[in-house]
């Protein structure tokens, strides 16, 4: 009998369950034990502005509009400077040509050599442009994340304590709008780099390097640095549309599964994974959830 | 009174609702907590962080499912954090005794099916290892894993399904125990 036939598959999962049911297998439940300390903290700082429960770590009135008029100047700075830069400046007046010494065009200076300067030219635009776009928009809107991210637990016991008017419903103050409009434009930066990421882990599954230690450490640490921003998002209280919080949360599992291979066992674990992306289709979702074009254009893609 | 009823009352600040809700879900809760951690005092701590959270958010809970699937999605996510936490802190502690301690005789002695299935089920990747102890050890039904876990139950099943051949490989010294 074959490891793949039915009834060698059911004896084993008999034999797991048996075997496994020792695993770790919980005493009964102390559960009147837990029930006071939780009610302990329930009852923490009671007074008379309604049920404790509803005040743990309980929030501040929001700052709004403070909050708003910050976002607000800081944008229209950004907008004014792009807009000038593009539009409302004049064009500078192209730099006089230099007039050499001889006068008239270098005789004998080959066409490749033009060729050459204008390829580096437009190589360094789009480096810059790249390098412009990843280091001040995504960053900014990371900076917006890790703040969210830190009151976010506030922000979800204010909506439990708002939760009368506002479950359910879809939060319109001008806070919020900037507050997705962030969300929005990281995750695309995010998924963009995920996609890269396990693009070239499954390649080099196929391609075993010469140093291969150095490369297992290496994409370990991509993984979790990744990871870490990928349950940054996750933790992010924006209003999210449930299939990207799938996705999120299958690339979470991914790439931790990835940043826990252990170096010299990567043999084993990352075919599974690769096995895994495969058929969970994580590539071909991830893709289709980066709209085409450039990484940060929110507002273009009807944020 | 039904679920629906008791969570109203939880959410008007009653507390004798709120200890019946606790009492129909916390074996299941705990049990669960446990078998992610392998330690009562952290799966008490994760419990009550669950509960904790379950209570004061009880008004974001949209009842379009269960309160026990969503309070059981709320336990996975707190016993997972938590254990990545408690795992940051012991792997520094393990590094600090691997360095004091010489000697090649590092390595527990693996005898019987016991400690080689406890090791084996350590070492899966945590997406397969929560999978198998949900599906094969708590009785958890795919569908029910998928909603706790936010994926599809497809994903639930394929994650079982490489856990047990993970786990047949390993085992695979026991395999005429299961195989005669």
């Amino acid at each position: 009998m074959s490891a793949g036939h039915p009834r060698f598959e059911e004896r084993f999962v008999r034999f797991l369950r048996r075997a496994g049911s020792s695993y770790h297998a919980p005493p009964p439940t102390p559960a009147d034990e837990m029930w006071e300390r939780i009610e302990a903290n329930l009852c923490a700082a009671t007074d008379s502005n309604g049920p404790a429960m509803h005040r743990y770590h309980a929030p501040p009135p929001t700052p709004a509009d403070e909050m708003w008029e910050r976002i607000e100047a800081r944008w229209r700075r950004g907008t004014a400077l792009s807009s000038r830069s593009r539009m409302g400046a004049p064009p500078a007046p192209p730099p006089p040509l230099p007039i050499r010494p001889g006068g008239g065009r270098r005789r004998g200076r080959s066409p490749w050599v033009w060729g050459i300067g204008i390829a580096a030219v437009l190589a360094l635009g789009v480096f810059l442009g790249r390098a412009s776009v990843n280091r001040t928009g995504s960053e900014k809107a990371l900076r917006m994340v890790r703040a969210e991210t830190r009151g976010g637990d506030r922000a979800v016991a204010g909506s439990v304590r708002g939760s009368g008017d506002s479950a359910g419903g879809t939060d319109r103050r001008p806070g919020h709008a900037a507050r997705n409009l962030a969300y929005r434009t990281v995750v695309v930066e995010h998924l963009d780099r995920t996609e890269a990421f396990l693009t070239a882990f499954r390649t080099r599954a196929a391609a075993a390097g010469s140093d291969r230690v150095t490369e297992e450490l290496r994409i370990s640490s991509w993984a979790r640095d990744l990871l870490a921003d990928t349950r940054l998002l996750l933790d992010w209280p924006a209003d999210r549309d449930p299939r990207m919080s799938q996705l999120l949360t299958q690339l979470e599992l991914v790439l931790a599964q990835i940043a826990q291979m252990g170096v010299g066992r990567w043999a084993e674990e990352r075919d599974l994974i690769v096995d895994g992306l495969r058929s969970g289709d994580v590539l071909p979702r991830l893709r289709a959830a980066i709209p085409a074009g450039p990484a940060l254009a929110p507002e273009k893609r009807g944020v | 009174m039904n679920e629906s009823q008791l969570i109203d009352r939880v959410i008007a600040g009653d507390r004798q609702a709120a200890r019946r809700l606790y009492d129909e879900h916390v074996d299941r809760v705990y049990r669960l907590c446990y078998r992610l951690a392998g330690d009562d005092h952290l799966a008490q701590d994760f419990t009550q962080d669950t509960f904790l959270r379950a209570f004061t958010g009880l008004g974001t809970f949209r009842r379009e499912a269960a309160f026990g699937t969503w309070v059981c999605s709320i336990a996975t996510s707190v016993a997972l954090n938590g254990l990545r936490q408690a795992k940051r802190f012991r792997d520094r502690e393990v590094d600090l005794h691997e360095e004091l301690r010489p000697g090649p005789d590092r390595r527990p002695l693996e005898h019987d099916l016991e400690t080689k299935l406890t090791r084996a089920v350590d070492r899966l990747p945590e997406g397969y290892r929560v999978v198998f102890i949900m599906h094969d050890l708590e009785g958890y039904t795919h569908e029910q894993i998928a909603a706790a876990l936010g994926v599809r139950p497809g994903t639930s099943k394929s994650q079982l399904f490489r856990a047990r051949a993970k786990l047949r490989e390993e085992l695979s010294e026991f395999a005429e125990e299961w195989a005669s």
